[in-house]
This record gives structure tokens, C-alpha cells and sequence, in this order.
């Protein structure tokens, strides 16, 4: 018998981070040219992101009050956990907000309500966002803008840090629009 | 802080910084608050004002057609007891 051996797909490069302002009236069919609008109101910010952005999402487990007549104690599922780890955007000190290269710092302000579109398994660089991709939906809140680096040593450069939260619950399965 | 404006992106208003705003040419609301009376920031509402209508999902627009579609349930009929009655042995 031969063993079915599936291809994996490379991660690295592969991610890409769509940003959109408004509500899309269909979370899990959001249009490219209302909801992310990339050329107009958002921003394709795979290019702007240091590293990937760590979102965490996990089911909390533990164990209920054994009974007296068990010596058994099986874990159950509990509530459903959202976090997103700080994010580390490119940032050019000496350039206003209202140029190119601090286009995701002047977007991701404190206050600002994003949806945030992550489609995984093209290449980010040179793949554009277009229809019938899948792409995994979160809406999220911004806030804590301040300066960072992104390290000390010789190859490290200056970033603008932000944090977020999920609004509500990520939708992984959206497929995009026209 | 960034200084937020409101501004007006396919039908709903939206805060976002002002640099974006100049940046991407957004039509900005003049007087249109982005912050509510108790400092929290506004949430994005649709134009006018009015809260965005909550998100359907197709699952749940299938769900409602189907509720929709589905008979009204008749009320249960009795059943009269069975005629034949059981022998003793």
C-alpha cells in the first residue's frame, strides 16, 4: 500500500495582511472593492508588518467537580480565548504620518476599528489580494501607538509598535469578493 | 495620540487618523464627532449616524429561509385507541 504524502505549503513570505475601515455587510464573503478598497480607505500592510503578527486563539480546558463516586476526572472545554500580540510596523522617524512609508503607522492609531484580512499560502510580495482568495477576517480595535526597534543590533531598525484586541470572534473561513 | 477625524468610506463613517484621511484624499465630516460625550471612542455608523445593521451570515440567511419556508406545524391529531383488544392467556 502506498502512503499518501501530502505537499505542505511554505509559510515564510506567504502571509499577507489586508486592512479594510468599514463594516463589510458579508463577513465571510467581505468585497474587494468596498471592504478592503486597498487603494482607497485601506492598505495592504504585508510589507509593513516586522515579523507576523501572533494571533493566539485557544479553548480553555479544565476539570469539573469530581463526584463521590468516581476516582475519574476528564477535562472539559471551556470559553474561547482571542489575543493578538503586539505588532511591530515599519516606521521612518523623520517622515510625517501622511507619507508612503508610515502609511500603516498613520492607519493603525490609537482608537482606530480596522478589519483586518490575513490570507495565507500565496506569496505576499508579488500575489495582489483578488477574488475567490480565502482569507481568515478579524475585526479589531488599535491603541498604544509608541516608537520601538527592532532589536539592538546592526541589522535592526526602528518600528512603531501597536497593540490590538478582537472585537469579536475571527471568521477563518471568509472567502473574498469582487 | 494620532488626532482621529471622521470621514465618510463607502457609506459608513468611520474614524480614522487625520494624516490617513490627507494621505488617501477621504472625504473628511466637518462637526461629526469621533469621540462619544463619556470619551470613548465612536464606533463606526453608518452615513447619518445610525448603527450598522448587524452582519448576516449565509449561514444564518439559510437558517431564516428555511424557518421562513417551513410549514406551520398543524395541530396533533389524536389517535383513537386500537379497536382489538388483547386476549388473556
Amino acid at each position: 500500500m502506498t502512503v499518501f504524502y501530502p505537499e505542505a505549503v511554505k509559510a515564510q513570505g506567504n502571509t499577507a495582511l489586508g486592512i479594510g475601515t468599514t463594516t463589510p455587510a458579508n463577513v465571510l464573503a467581505p468585497s474587494l472593492a468596498t471592504d478592503l478598497a486597498l487603494s482607497a480607505a485601506g492598505l495592504n500592510a504585508s510589507c509593513y508588518v516586522f515579523g507576523d503578527i501572533a494571533f493566539t486563539d485557544n479553548v480553555n480546558k479544565g476539570t469539573a467537580p469530581t463526584r463521590m463516586c468516581t476516582t475519574e476526572q476528564l477535562q472539559e472545554f471551556g470559553n474561547k480565548t482571542h489575543e493578538i500580540g503586539t505588532i511591530q510596523l515599519v516606521w521612518s522617524p523623520q517622515d510625517d504620518d501622511t507619507v508612503q512609508v508610515n502609511d500603516a503607522k498613520a492607519l493603525l492609531v490609537d482608537g482606530a476599528e480596522l478589519w483586518f484580512y490575513i490570507r495565507r499560502g500565496l506569496p505576499a510580495r508579488t500575489t495582489d489580494f483578488a477574488a475567490t482568495q480565502k482569507v481568515e477576517v478579524r475585526h479589531v480595535k488599535i491603541s498604544g501607538g509608541r516608537p520601538g526597534k527592532t532589536g539592538d543590533g546592526e541589522f535592526d531598525q526602528f518600528s512603531w509598535m501597536v497593540d490590538a484586541v478582537d472585537l469579536e470572534p475571527p471568521v477563518y473561513t471568509a472567502v473574498l469578493a469582487a | 495620540m494620532a488626532e482621529l477625524v471622521r470621514v465618510l468610506v463607502n457609506d459608513q463613517e468611520v474614524n480614522v487618523s487625520a494624516a490617513w484621511a490627507e494621505a488617501r484624499g477621504l472625504t473628511v465630516l466637518a462637526g461629526e464627532a469621533t469621540h462619544n460625550p463619556d470619551g470613548t471612542v465612536r464606533r463606526p455608523t453608518r452615513k447619518g449616524g445610525r448603527a450598522i445593521k448587524p452582519k448576516t451570515t449565509v449561514a444564518e440567511k439559510a437558517a431564516g429561509k428555511t424557518g421562513a419556508a417551513a410549514p406551520t406545524e398543524k395541530a396533533a391529531v389524536t389517535k383513537s385507541a386500537p379497536d382489538e383488544k388483547g386476549t388473556d392467556q
